[in-house]
């Protein structure tokens, strides 16, 4: 009989021995997700590069809605405080200041552009990114906001252009990137990029695209800076584009210039507010 | 995982929303010339428009997992626009919809835990090794245990 307890005993001991085990391995697989997230805010942080893309339109140049085959020696965007952000708003990551940045910077095949970085980030989604293009204050290109500079060809006859724009506005793409990736998804010890894409082909338009695409709707061409040309040169500031036909169309196109990717960006401050 | 199918049927995000069913929240469409709106019946569907109100017909789509860089699944959108999944877990999801003519379309798609159609099979497989063999240990035992205790009973009584 106490044969029959101590067995029973026995068995009873290891039965608790075992829902004890299993109660604590379901306790620790439960706690990760809280103890991950607290070593993260402390010594798990990652970093954020800011870059800027003129696509292949400007590395390796196109052809315009009008024929015009365009290539860019510098296309020069002056981008002001780019901020991007999470989502809800609740975490943002500033690259101060102004930053003069050549698109068509590098070789045909040329990565984006690094803008500059941002260390110690904490961990999160940035998928909402914020910049402005304003006039430059100094430099060869004091009071422009975008400098074009390079030449068209159509029909054996060879066009060097420098177009100076001063369109101030600021590009807001909350939804974020659209592209291949997902873009700003910083996570510990990694760095992650957010870019910053601008579509030139908005104005110029382009001749692989059906004639009643907005890219050709909505765009001037070469043509219309061409018309500006003296002794076979173009040298223009948007000052003396105010009075010609298309004036606001460019306008309208140079509001479309801001990308995330393919992700069209909400634009404001127009400095030509009144073309609206 | 995920998986492709055919359309759902066609309620509003408005009717839907009302009858609690499937999806919680979708951000604002982000794109120029584009338009979406989230279909229901048993998947998250979604049909993709431009704003002339043309379909994004036979469009690439990337839907992406949340907190995931890269897509899972790469699929287009059917004749009419539409493209379904089955999310397998909260969170953001992000569908990617790409057009001709550099029309882009990022849609961020809030999932919630009570949308998830598979509770029992998830709760199954967020089971460890050394859980499952536990358990199985547990099991043999009381089984054995059991076995022993009455066959002792039994010869203690002859």
């Amino acid at each position: 009989m106490n044969h029959r307890k101590l067995i029973l005993k026995l068995f009873h001991a290891l039965i608790l021995a075992m829902a004890v085990v299993l109660g604590g391995l379901t306790a620790c697989q439960n706690k990760e997700p809280r103890e991950a997230a607290a070593t993260a805010s402390a010594d798990s942080l990652g970093s954020l590069v800011f870059t800027a893309n003129g696509e292949d339109f400007i590395r390796q140049g196109f052809v315009d809605k009008q024929g015009w085959s365009i290539s860019f020696e510098k296309l020069y965007v002056n981008l002001v405080d780019p901020t991007t952000y999470t989502s809800d708003g609740q975490k943002q990551v500033v690259l101060d200041g102004t930053h003069v940045v050549d698109l068509a910077e590098g070789d045909a095949e040329a990565e984006p552009v690094v803008v500059g970085a941002v260390e110690d980030v904490a961990p999160a989604n940035f998928q909402s990114l914020r910049f402005a293009l304003k006039r430059a204050s100094g430099g060869p290109y004091a009071g422009a906001s975008i400098v074009m500079i390079g030449t068209a060809e159509r029909e054996g006859l060879s066009v060097p252009f420098t177009i100076r724009l001063d369109e101030e506005m600021v590009f807001d793409g909350r939804e974020g990137y659209v592209g291949e990736e997902i873009k700003g998804l910083v996570q510990a010890g990694a760095s992650a990029d957010v870019e910053m894409t601008f579509h030139f082909d908005h104005v110029f338009g382009d001749i692989g695209a059906p004639k009643d695409d907005h890219i050709n709707t909505g765009s001037v061409g070469f043509d219309f800076f061409h018309a500006f040309a003296r002794d076979g040169v173009v040298d223009v500031a948007q000052l003396e584009l105010r009075n010609a036909d298309g004036y606001r169309t460019l306008i309208h196109a140079l509001w479309s210039l801001g990308h995330l990717g393919e992700g069209h960006c909400e634009v404001s401050e127009q400095s030509s507010s009144e073309l609206l | 995982m995920l998986m492709s199918i055919g359309a759902p049927s066609s309620w509003r995000l408005r009717r839907r929303a009302a009858a609690g069913i499937l999806l919680l929240a979708a951000l604002p469409v982000f794109g120029h010339g584009t338009e979406y709106e989230i279909l229901a019946g048993g998947l998250v569907g979604v049909r993709a428009a431009f704003d002339t109100g043309l379909p994004m017909a036979e469009a690439p789509v990337l839907i992406f997992a949340p907190g995931e860089s890269g897509p899972e699944q790469q699929t287009t959108t059917d004749r009419r626009g539409i493209v379904c999944f089955a999310p397998d877990r909260p969170g953001t999801w992000v569908l990617q919809i790409r057009a001709q003519g550099g029309h882009g379309m990022r849609i961020n798609l809030e999932v919630d835990e009570s949308m998830l159609p598979m509770g029992a099979e998830r709760q199954e497989a967020a089971l460890t090794a050394w859980q499952k063999l536990a358990m199985a240990a547990c099991g043999v035992w009381g089984f054995l245990g059991t076995a022993l205790f009455f066959r002792r009973r039994r010869r203690e009584t002859r």
